[in-house]
């Protein structure tokens, strides 16, 4: 009855009716990198990209959340968003207006391993950036004026970020895997307090440092002892004291934990499980990622739609996080769910097919990012910011192509297994507590 | 002084611009297949990535006065499945594979893309070509893209500014049904639409001879065009769909209208002008208006507007507005602006202080350092644009679809940066004049913020 309705238009016999068949992602390189270092330690990267008029320019810092004070969560945050809001030189409309000159743009941030000045610009810009660069992090003032503006506005920001419907699960999430640890505070939405100019501008002195910096430019760059110059005399004055290597602190070893944060009437469940796993430096990293990768499909594949796993590659770990929501009255079977699914990833056969899809996904992550000037400068950044080593990326395809099926199977029972996941479910308690109950006991968490 | 000065630097840069550009030159080969589809090849071996994309002669524009919405309609169903690519095959198949997909129709063409690892271009090209000669257009799937439409059309309609721009706008300064049709709340023919119907016209909108393929990347050319003939060859010409241009009447006043908005927190306005023809000089200049207006940091809106007089909150503008940029938009062109103000000034004084800003540069020119900034920011934007894969294959489809030659891909740059201010000044003064500004008074009436 239904081909009756149809209309299938043109059929022609000739015409392939099945998918074809398709080779593994070929090995590429990325144009090589010059590395040298200024006297007063910075670590200058280049690599020329000159199919394009533009440069992009990193300036990186090791550091970053994972450095903040225990009593001043949120302080680098804090810096990068106030580091462009005036210089002893210039004012922020006129920094603002020397970037218009210079083609493109700044931005700063602030990640749990660094903090980056990210900016592109045409080539003739160059100077103008890096002069800019230059007085951000060797001048910059913190004009208080400029600082009661932005704590205002931070303040709306957060409001905003605490009261998304699930904001509080992953907050709960890191805080656990990560107990001890500073990572347990990057998603702290706490706006260090107390903070005045004083304060970040010792954050700035003490560690915005040329010896604690990786300055990295990609694109249409000048010649080599054009550019080395232009380096030496906009950052070779900068100076500052070593920085010291952060705390060590150990990360607990994954434990099974079950929270559920209350949120009166809030009508989803927000779910997420989720643990620690290796970092780039790992052999099992790329098993892990292409276990993934293999999960999301599954999970579309089986229609789970909603749900999605993420894995954030940080300097000391890793993390793997599944992430669903679920209607209030449904949640505890879709977590039934959910666990049953991410067990069933290390246990189940994987045929060749949804084998090679999995590595050709892992690496369209990372080829993605790269195709872009700003996203392998990025990238760059990223990986300077977790100490791998720089050909990390010429052999990641080969990496990933050489995974086996055991090593993907193995890779998911350790990862993505649930034994000894943290799962925390964000919702109304007083709901769903009862159904909850028959997955484990939860620790039932109140919010503000 | 200053001003004169400042020419004299903006004169130096757009001669030095008048050669062509090698640093943005997009190299491609074109060739046609026997049915009638157009072929473009772009390669950039850097990495292992390539991008598919597809693009009909089937926009918005194109629907006559009774088909209004077919364009869309068309451009749905091709993400309904095929004969054998199951719905929702399509995209489980891209995103199993890490990549990325998009497709929808526009004013003037429709178009679709996938981007992947290089090693499934093959798999790109079949899935393309698959829903191309086999779409499973039924009476299930037909009534499911119509349902999902009207969703579309209602949360637009909640969304400020929306149907100002997509209903009232059209309907205030144009004359022609193809450009004055209401977007959001137009007559639904499309209600009505058979099966039958659909697949007729899906069959002339989205056959070969009413194509642009475009592959752009990482690939050989000969396994490409093995690849292509293989797929898309024997998919059998059409009769050609008739279009006829679009006309739209000489005005020497402008219109004006008032709308208002439920949803808007602030009052804005839409100000615009009929655009001179493509590739005119003048059509050239008023990009280069555009981005001196507001492509960038320091642009003229952002420090004089929205830092100086602190009235304007938000700005967009185009040749082409709303739905359309000067890349994308056939003749008749148009150049409108969206202004969303502090609710301290009235519609009237905002088209006052941006027709200022006209005015002065049309009296004076630009100085140096706007000049700089300008061609800066015009140079950056267009080397994101072409850095990526499906950047180039956009840029080169549009081209070849709208203006019949991928080369125009380099050419537009090139005149572009070799516009001098003289014209720039005298495309302002030829048609941004007061007297032709049509204006929409947008108001909102619920939550107003000052």
């Amino acid at each position: 009855m239904r081909l009756a309705l149809a209309f299938l238009i043109a059929l022609d016999a000739g015409a392939q009716v099945t998918a074809p068949l398709t080779p593994d992602v070929r090995a590429w390189k990325l144009p090589p990198i010059s590395e040298f270092k200024l006297e007063n330690g910075l670590t200058v990267d280049l690599l020329d990209d000159v199919r394009y008029p533009m440069v992009q320019v990193r300036l990186v810092f090791s550091g970053g959340s994972r450095r903040d004070p225990k009593d001043r969560p949120g302080l680098a945050a804090m810096v990068a968003d106030t580091l462009g809001l005036g210089t002893s030189n210039e004012t922020a409309s006129q920094i603002q207006d020397n970037l218009g000159r210079s083609g493109g743009a700044l931005s700063i941030k602030a990640a749990p391993d660094y903090i980056v000045l990210e900016g592109g610009a045409v080539p003739e810009g160059l100077p103008l950036l890096i002069s800019v660069m230059s007085d951000l992090v060797r001048g910059a003032v913190f004009p208080e004026a400029e600082l009661g503006v932005y704590a205002q506005g931070r303040r709306q920001a957060i409001l905003r970020q605490v009261s998304r419907a699930g904001y509080a699960a992953d907050q709960a999430f890191f805080a656990t895997a990560f107990d001890g640890h500073p990572y347990s505070r990057m998603l702290s939405p706490i706006m260090a307090p107390a903070t005045d100019t004083k304060v970040l501008i010792d954050y700035r002195t003490g560690l915005l440092t040329p010896a604690n910096a990786t300055l990295i430019a990609v694109g249409k760059l000048p010649a080599r002892a054009q550019i080395e110059k232009l380096i030496n005399d906009r950052f070779g004055v900068w100076q500052g004291t070593p920085v010291a290597a952060p705390e060590a602190v150990k990360i607990s070893a994954p434990a099974r934990r079950l929270l559920l944060i209350d949120r009166p009437g809030l009508p989803a469940a927000h779910i997420v499980i989720g643990k620690t796993g290796p970092t780039e430096r790992d052999p099992e990293y790329c098993a892990m990622i292409v276990a993934s990768m293999l999960a999301n499909t599954r999970a579309r594949n089986q229609n789970r739609s909603e749900m999605r796993i993420d894995v954030t590659t940080l300097d000391e770990a890793s993390v793997l996080m599944a992430l669903s929501q679920s209607a209030t009255a449904k949640a505890a079977g879709f977590l039934a769910d959910m666990i049953s699914f991410l067990d069933s990833i290390g246990r189940d056969a994987i045929e060749p097919g949804a084998l090679a899809e999995a590595k050709t996904a892992a690496n369209s992550a990372v080829l993605m990012r790269l195709e872009t000037q700003s996203g392998l400068a990025d990238e760059l950044a990223a990986l300077k910011s977790r100490h791998a080593p720089l050909d990390f990326l010429d052999s990641y395809t080969a990496r990933i192509n050489a995974v086996s099926a055991d090593q993907v199977r193995e890779a998911a029972g350790k990862y993505l297994g649930t034994g000894n996941s943290i799962v925390v479910v964000e919702g109304d308690a007083a709901r769903l507590q009862p159904e909850l109950a028959k997955t484990g006991a939860f620790e039932i968490i109140k919010t503000k | 002084m200053k001003t004169l000065a400042g020419l004299a630097v903006f004169c130096g840069l757009a001669a030095a611009a008048t050669a062509p550009e090698p640093e943005l030159h997009i190299p491609f080969e074109k060739y046609k297949l026997a049915n009638g589809m157009r072929v473009v090849l772009t390669r950039d071996t850097s990495l292992p990535i390539s991008a598919v994309y597809l693009i009909f002669d089937a926009g918005a524009r194109s629907d006559d006065k009774d088909h209004a919405g077919y364009a869309h309609l068309m451009s749905r169903l091709m993400f309904e499945g095929s004969a054998n690519v199951k719905k929702g095959e399509y995209a489980r198949s891209i995103q199993a594979n890490g990549g990325t997909f998009n497709g929808g129709d526009h004013p003037d063409y429709a178009d679709f893309s996938s981007v992947m690892p290089s090693n499934k271009l093959a798999l790109a090209l079949w899935l393309e070509a698959d829903r191309m000669r086999n779409p499973e257009i039924t009476e299930e799937k037909l009534k499911a893209a119509k349902e999902a439409i009207a969703n579309e059309r209602a949360a637009l309609r909640n969304q400020p500014y929306r149907e100002a721009m997509l209903d009232k706008w059209p309907q205030t300064v144009f004359a022609d049904i193809r450009d004055s049709r209401p977007m959001l709340s137009g007559p639904g023919s499309i209600e009505g639409v058979t099966v039958a119907e659909a697949a007729k016209s899906f069959r002339t909108d989205y056959a070969p001879n009413n194509a642009v393929l475009v592959i752009s990347g990482d690939f050989t050319v000969s396994d490409a065009k093995k690849l292509v003939d293989q797929n898309f060859g024997t998919i059998p010409a059409q009769p050609q769909p008739k279009r006829s241009d679009i006309v739209e009447p000489e005005r020497t006043q402008g219109l004006h209208g008032e709308f208002a908005d439920a949803h808007a927190r602030f009052p804005a306005v839409i100000a615009g002008w009929p655009a001179p023809r493509r590739h005119t000089m003048d059509w050239y200049a008023l990009q280069l208006l555009d981005a001196l207006l507001t492509l960038g940091k320091g642009s003229k809106i952002e420090v004089e507007l929205m830092r100086g007089r602190q009235s304007i909150l938000q700005a967009d503008e185009n040749l082409g507005f709303p739905l359309a940029t000067a890349l994308d938009y056939r003749d008749p062109g148009y150049f409108a602006i969206l202004l969303v103000h502090k609710a301290t000034f009235t519609g009237a004084e905002i088209v006052r202080q941006y027709e200022d800003i006209l005015e002065s540069i049309a009296n004076s020119g630009v100085d140096s350092v706007e000049g700089l900034r300008m061609r800066s920011a015009i140079r950056y934007d267009r080397a994101l644009e072409a850095q990526t894969a499906l950047g180039r294959a956009r840029l080169l489809g549009i081209h070849e679809m709208i203006d019949g030659d991928a080369g125009f891909t380099d050419r537009d740059y090139a005149a572009l940066m070799s516009i001098t201010p003289q014209q720039l000044r005298g495309a302002i003064s030829k048609y941004l004049t007061q007297s032709r500004a049509d204006v929409l008074t947008i108001r909102p009436t619920a939550g107003a913020s000052r």
